[in-house]
């Protein structure tokens, strides 16, 4: 049953032109990032170091994270049937997990195709192959942001739909402006600027506490709010 | 066949007749909300199945409001919603198991196909075999033809039959439609009407409008309820005997004055003639027999104290 209830809601979120839409504006941007910042290496490392593969990964979160909260305005507003699922016997704890399952789920789709095409690159342009060496900044990039964008989605779209389309904006504006390391949503000045400071060239991957503890803290701020409401939803 | 095989079969009978069985209480039940408009004020009901249940009333008369505490989905500000003797808070998911909605305004998945579309509620209302459920509803609102199409292409009226079909998955025992025939074309009216009378052979149907017509010919009882409170509840034709008296037409003239309220109007080659009802009519007015919309508009205009 829950099965099926996934299967519909995946289908209903990437069955879509916008999400091609958003597919494609995400590979050509990937596409032209490569090119034109990843190719040169980023402070000074190889173009498939950990740390270049982090920056672009920072650079294509701001079109992941709009994704996912698109995906969110699909259970509010007039599109949205939840007066009849609510008169269902269906557990509504559960219900809320399998949808927030499926948007998860298209999520990480874009954030794999984004993460395939450097890797398809990599080995294209340089023949190298080293890709496990990648996971770690690709998490670090990622997993916090999407934790958070899908918290305060879920939130914003139980308040009002139309505010998860201010968020979206609220996201690619934030991307763009300069933040202190600790707090940059999209680690942009961690990556940019972090390997310059360990005085060598191309140095090994490692994560200052600071860093460690600004992604705790997203991941924890997105997570608060989904468990709150999914209690809340099963009580 | 032998007696205790006689009496196996016989109580097996009665099992499977006591569990299609159904009875709803709402007991004194107020609700006003948060804002402080109270909706409904000191309701009491008891609905048992078989029974075609037509609630009457004008818009913001608090309607929608009992049918969602009917549903769970409020929480009354007092008295009690019980289902076969069990308070609604207690049985909610049972309830649901049992309950076919359809809710004056609702979102469809303009995606899916109307197939996928019933075969995702069916999913939701936990229906093992989904695929004969789904044929059965299609059938029966006439949406066999457009079970591939996507719901976003179909007009207002195919969107409310793919309402009524997702009601009906699962032959619930309780049926509730809040305005179901709108923006149905007087055909489909007729269709729509004729199924929930069919539906009605063996549970409750509760069909909430505001159009005589609907509850009419197909209501086996009738509750009127307006500004939160029951004028009445029985059956239509009472309903109408308490408008016996009350209702005239007459010829509209400058000097037509009094205590009436004109319920129709219509031109005639010798002017306007006015059909109205008033609690004594006028004495340039002629008696005529009462219809349901007559006796509707004299309960509601004159209160249940003055109408009877």
């Amino acid at each position: 049953m829950y099965k099926k209830i996934f299967r519909y809601e995946l289908r209903r979120l990437l069955w879509n032109r916008v999400f091609l839409g958003l597919l494609l504006i995400l590979l050509a941007y990937g596409w032209l990032t490569l090119i034109g910042e990843i190719l040169l290496g980023v402070a000074n490392t190889a173009p498939f170091s950990p740390w270049s593969f982090g920056s672009y990964c920072g650079k294509l979160l701001p079109v992941i994270c709009a994704g996912e909260l698109f995906f969110l305005t699909f259970f509010t507003g007039t599109r949205e049937c939840r007066v009849l699922a609510d008169a269902s016997p269906v557990d509504p704890g559960r219900y809320a997990a399998v949808r927030l399952g499926a948007v998860l789920a298209g999520t990480l789709l874009l954030s794999v195709c984004g993460a395939a095409l450097a890797l398809g690159f990599y080995g294209a342009v340089f023949g190298w192959m080293g890709f496990a060496s990648l996971a770690a900044p690709g998490l670090l990039v990622l997993v916090p942001a999407v934790v958070f964008c899908l918290g305060l989605g879920w939130m914003l779209g139980r308040i009002n739909g139309a505010l998860l389309y201010a968020a979206i904006a609220g996201i690619l504006l934030v991307s763009q402006l300069p933040m202190p390391a600790a707090v940059d949503f999209t680690l942009g000045t961690f990556f940019g600027t972090f390997p310059k400071t360990l005085g060598t060239m191309d140095p090994a991957f490692t994560v200052p506490p600071s860093i460690l503890w600004g992604r705790v803290g997203y991941t924890v701020a997105g997570g608060i709010p989904i468990l709150f409401l999914w209690r809340r939803r099963t009580k | 066949m032998t007696s205790p095989q006689k009496r196996g079969i016989l109580s097996l009978q009665k099992n499977k007749e006591r569990m299609l069985m159904m009875q709803i209480e709402i007991d004194h039940v107020n609700m006003t909300y948060p804002n402080g408009r109270r909706a409904l004020e000191d309701v009491s009901l008891t609905m048992d199945s078989p029974s075609l249940v037509g609630l009457l009333g004008p818009n913001g008369a608090g309607k929608s409001t009992l049918m969602k505490l009917l549903v769970a989905g409020l929480l009354p500000t007092g008295g009690e919603i019980r289902v076969d003797g069990t308070p609604l808070l207690q049985c909610e998911r049972n309830l649901k198991a049992r309950l076919g909605y359809l809710p004056q305004t609702f979102g469809l998945y303009d995606e899916l196909t109307v197939w996928q579309f019933l075969d995702y509620m069916s999913a939701l209302k936990g229906i093992q075999n989904s695929r004969e459920a789904i044929a059965s509803v299609l059938r029966a609102t006439n949406l066999e033809e457009r079970r591939k199409v996507k719901i976003r292409t179909l007009s207002g009226g195919q969107r409310q039959r793919v309402g009524v079909a997702q009601a009906l998955l699962g032959t619930p025992q309780l049926l509730i439609f809040d305005e179901p025939t709108v923006g149905l074309d007087p055909e489909e009216r007729i269709h729509f009407r004729n199924l929930f009378s069919q539906a009605a052979q063996d549970r409750i149907v509760l069909l909430s409008t505001h159009i005589i017509e609907d509850v009419q010919s197909v209501c086996s009882r009738l509750i009127v309820i307006n500004e939160g409170r029951i004028l009445f509840t029985g059956t239509p034709s009472r309903l109408i005997q308490m408008a016996q008296g009350h209702v005239g037409v007459f010829e509209e003239t400058g000097n037509a004055a009094g205590e009436f309220q004109i319920t129709a109007r219509v031109n005639t080659a010798r002017g306007v003639s006015c059909r109205a009802v008033a609690k004594v009519l006028p004495s340039f007015a002629q008696p005529v027999e009462p219809n349901l919309e007559d006796a509707y508009l004299y309960l509601i205009h004159m209160g249940p104290q003055e109408a009877l």
